[in-house]
């Protein structure tokens, strides 16, 4: 193994995938790399205690329609394996055989947690509020959604010669990623480990060295998001997100011998969320009072409506150090620049006399206030700073099976 | 819509009240209470855990081995406690509901002999084995079903981590007849019940109880071009005293046994194919002892009944069950219900299926497979519950305000007691991680 490739293979093996919390991009993660099996698993630190509203305006809270501060901090676990290999070698089938692959999984472990005024809230919903509210749970921690992605390189890692390449000047590769939504979720609770619904996305990558210890990522994609069945925190969470374009945008450069430094860039823009049926609001406004002589109540309007879509953009920083060829330190830090959350104008339903049935003899309704309400899980984009550190181990920098390429 | 067949005598706070009621009150009760419960479960995790595969149960070198299997299925379709195949909702439901469940199942395998130099008769000279099986799950019902269960609190699914399966056993010797090599093994399995459990969820990742699993399987290779792997089992089955979805998961959950065979047809060193056959059924019936399942929002009005009863209807063509004239009728204004504990019992549970998939095996490292798995048949669980009617609160049989008990026939939830009879699919990667 030649000393620049190494240097290279395990800042290379973690996930390109972009998340909710999105994970930062790491040096050479586009280029192909000597088959074999990498693990990275990451620690980040986010306070989530601020987000932009649908103007773009950085507010102070992570649900700013809310009176009061509130904050969803997340503490997550990440561990990403990353294999590269060879594939029908010897069959000499159409694209296959003629280059390598990749194939990721990656798996989390996510403790968040609801703080300030939406923490209030559920501990004690007012008294006039739909009975769901009693219900109510502070957050849904555990295990995280599975990410499984595969790719293969179209330039750059062309088969036979895999063994003997040193050097990557120039690739490009292209992913297909899905998304397994086993990440704890509780519909009652606005922050969870996990989204509840799958999606899939496309992404192309380049990798490019210009020069000796500079390596380039650049890559785009695209994601769609399927339906969630059961949109949490009474369907204030979207029950369709909006697919999303992505881009990421790195620079890494030696500055010591074995510690490297990378700046890095990162983009979306999603598509308008779509919610569906909201059921109460914890802004929601009082009832009207027509009728003196009966008790009233309010309920959101059953309908869908659609928020103005999200976004963000962040840099960051990265430092690398490689303690041993096999073995990567990483901390990373990033902090959103600009972007945009989901929220939405939901009209409110009076009804006279409260709780009674609509549609039967004695129940009016009548249309009341309109309050603008925060869209919640995928729909928030935080403005806070992230930290996240790192650590990278190279299983398989020599050929794992003998037998590779004959026949037992 | 039915006329008044009878009447009856109903006492509220007031005082007694006596009126022509309507049969079709209770039916709509009765319905209501029914209709919300045709949730299924993958029955997923032992049995999808043990289903044998290519090769499952040959004494393999030893060595550490890893697998990763991925199984998909939406659920339409259920077995009733007859063996009817119904549909997963209707009619209470739109068309189109469906459970759906991803599971994956991580498996790490140990092949080795620790007692090899102890002298230990049969031991030193026999290699044994110890299996982990973690699992990750998604279950959920569509939004259809969602919005039913949301009438009783409750939630339509769970995500999350599922139980851990720990096995450990024995090989045999292996054996020569002429064209026929085979070797057995016995092993016992322990399932951990540490998955993610919810008592207020329909369908649940964990199971909530222990299970322990005794086995003997067998290996066979004919010509070396077809191979044999079947077992039998007898899964013992704990208790579990918080049952989940107002106590519609048994609290005493009977024991299984189970009976599985596959036969494979080798192509080529690379390319396998094999059919399979596999049959579990209780020993005796699930017993129920803690229903609490309810309405969350009561007391209930007519017209509550009527909205949740005729809900969906229309979509399917169907008149409503009950009409505006009982749905508003003002003789009555209110009332509670309140379901009976229990213990019930169900028939017991079955199901047998047929499997059928295909293999490439990659170098000497990785399998890929993939298999569906296609119920013939089954038989769930279900059990008939009694819902007293109250005027007042608190409601029950010796309530001074009890006008009636309805008896209306539930589903058994989640893995001990629902059947699907809808195909699941599974891929799944065999991976050399560490290689012998």
């Amino acid at each position: 193994m030649k000393k620049p490739l190494a240097i290279c293979l395990l800042s290379c093996a973690f996930s390109t995938t972009v998340l909710a919390q999105e994970a930062p991009p790491q040096m050479g993660r586009y280029m192909p790399l000597y088959p074999g099996l990498y693990f990275q698993g990451g620690y980040a630190q986010d306070e989530r205690d601020a987000s932009y509203d649908r103007q773009g305006r950085d507010r102070n809270s992570a649900v700013p329609t809310v009176n009061g501060r509130t904050a969803f901090p997340e503490k997550s676990i990440s561990n990403v394996f990353t294999w590269h290999f060879p594939m029908f070698e010897s069959q000499n089938l159409t694209f296959f055989s003629s280059r390598t692959h990749l194939a990721r999984v990656t798996l989390r472990y996510v403790d968040t947690e609801t703080e300030g005024a939406l923490a209030a809230f559920i501990q004690s919903p007012p008294a006039d509020a739909p009975t769901e509210t009693t219900l109510l749970r502070n957050s849904g921690s555990g295990v995280g959604d599975l990410t499984a992605e595969f790719g293969s390189f179209l330039y750059g890692a062309s088969t036979p010669g895999w063994r003997e390449r040193e050097r990557t000047p120039f690739a490009v590769v292209a992913l297909i990623g899905l998304n397994v939504p086993f990440g704890v979720y509780d519909r009652n609770a606005p922050a969870n480990a996990g989204s509840n619904t799958t999606w899939i996305q496309g992404r192309l990558g380049v990798h490019w060295q210009p020069w000796l210890h500079a390596f380039v990522d650049a890559g785009a994609g695209y994601r769609k998001h399927y339906r969630n069945y059961d949109p949490s925190f009474g369907a204030l969470a979207p029950a369709v997100q909006g697919d999303e374009i992505s881009a990421d945008l790195s620079l890494a450069h030696r500055v010591l011998p074995g510690l490297y430094a990378t700046a890095f860039a990162q983009w979306r823009d999603g598509d308008a969320n779509q919610y569906q049926n909201p059921r109460f609001a914890p802004n929601a406004p009082p009832a009207d009072d027509q009728n003196p002589l009966l008790p009233e109540d309010n309920f959101p309007t059953p309908g869908t409506y659609f928020d103005d879509g999200t976004g963000l953009t962040v840099l960051g920083l990265s430092l690398k150090y490689f303690i041993s060829q096999r073995w990567l330190a990483a901390l990373h830090y990033s902090q959103p620049r600009s972007g945009k959350s989901g929220q939405f104008l939901l009209p409110f339903t009076n009804r006279e006399p409260a709780g009674c049935t609509i549609g039967t003899v004695g129940c009016t309704t009548y249309p009341g206030d309109t309050v603008l309400v925060d869209g919640l899980g995928p729909a928030r984009s935080y403005s806070s700073d992230r930290l996240m550190l790192s650590l990278s181990y190279n299983f398989g920098l020599g050929d794992a099976f003998t037998c590779t390429g004959c026949k037992q | 819509m039915r006329t008044a067949k009878h009447s009856i005598s109903m006492q509220s706070s007031q005082g007694t009240q006596s009126f022509h009621g309507h049969a079709s009150f209770f039916r709509i009760l009765r319905v209501m209470c029914g209709s919300i419960l045709f949730l299924s479960g993958t029955s997923a995790h032992a049995g999808i855990a043990f289903t044998p595969h290519l090769s499952e149960y040959s004494r393999l070198p030893p060595g550490q081995y890893t697998e990763a299997t991925f199984v998909f299925t939406e659920i339409e379709h259920i077995y009733d406690r007859d063996g009817n195949k119904v549909k997963l909702g209707l009619p209470f439901v739109p068309p189109g509901a469906s459970t759906d469940a991803a599971l994956g199942l991580f498996k790490m395998l140990w092949v080795g002999n620790i007692f090899r130099d102890s002298g230990i008769p049969v031991l030193s000279t026999h290699p044994q084995f110890c299996r982990m099986i973690g699992v990750l799950g998604y279950q959920q019902n569509t939004e259809q079903i969602a919005e039913r269960v949301r009438l009783f609190g409750k939630k339509p699914g769970a995500n999350g981590h599922g139980d851990l399966f720990g096995l450990c056993g024995i090989y045999t010797d292996d054996y020569l007849w002429g064209p026929v090599k085979a070797n057995a093994l016995l092993a016992t399995t322990v399932k951990f019940p540490v998955g993610r459990y919810d008592q207020d969820a329909a369908l649940n990742i964990g199971t909530n109880y222990w299970s322990t699993i005794p086995q003997f399987a067998f290996h066979s290779e004919i010509f070396g071009r077809i191979y044999i792997d079947g077992t039998i089992a007898y899964q013992f089955n704990g208790n579990n005293d918080k049952p989940s979805f107002g106590g519609l998961t048994p609290t005493r959950i009977a024991d299984w046994k189970n009976a599985e065979i596959n036969v494979a047809w080798k192509f080529n060193e690379h390319w396998f194919a094999d059919v399979g056959y596999s049959y579990r059924a209780s020993v005796g019936s699930n017993h129920y002892d803690k229903v609490t399942i309810n309405f969350v929002d009561q007391p209930l009005a007519p017209e509550s009944a009527c909205a949740n009863t005729n809900a969906g209807l229309q979509n399917l063509g169907i008149d409503p069950l009950a009409t505006p004239e009982i749905c508003n009728s003002p003789l009555l204004t209110h009332f509670f219900l309140e379901p009976r504990p229990g213990p019930y019992s169900d028939r017991g549970v079955m199901g047998r299926a047929l499997t059928g998939g295909f293999y490439y095996v990659y170098r000497t490292s990785s399998v890929f497979n993939f298999r569906v798995f296609y119920p013939i048949a089954g038989r769930g669980s279900q059990i008939d519950v009694l819902f007293d009617v109250c005027t007042s609160e608190p409601c029950g049989p010796d309530s001074a305000d009890n006008i009636s008990t309805l008896s209306t026939t539930l589903y058994g939830v989640q893995e001990a007691a629902a059947i699907s009879a809808t195909p699941f699919y599974e891929f799944r990667l065999v991976y050399l991680f560490w290689a012998p």
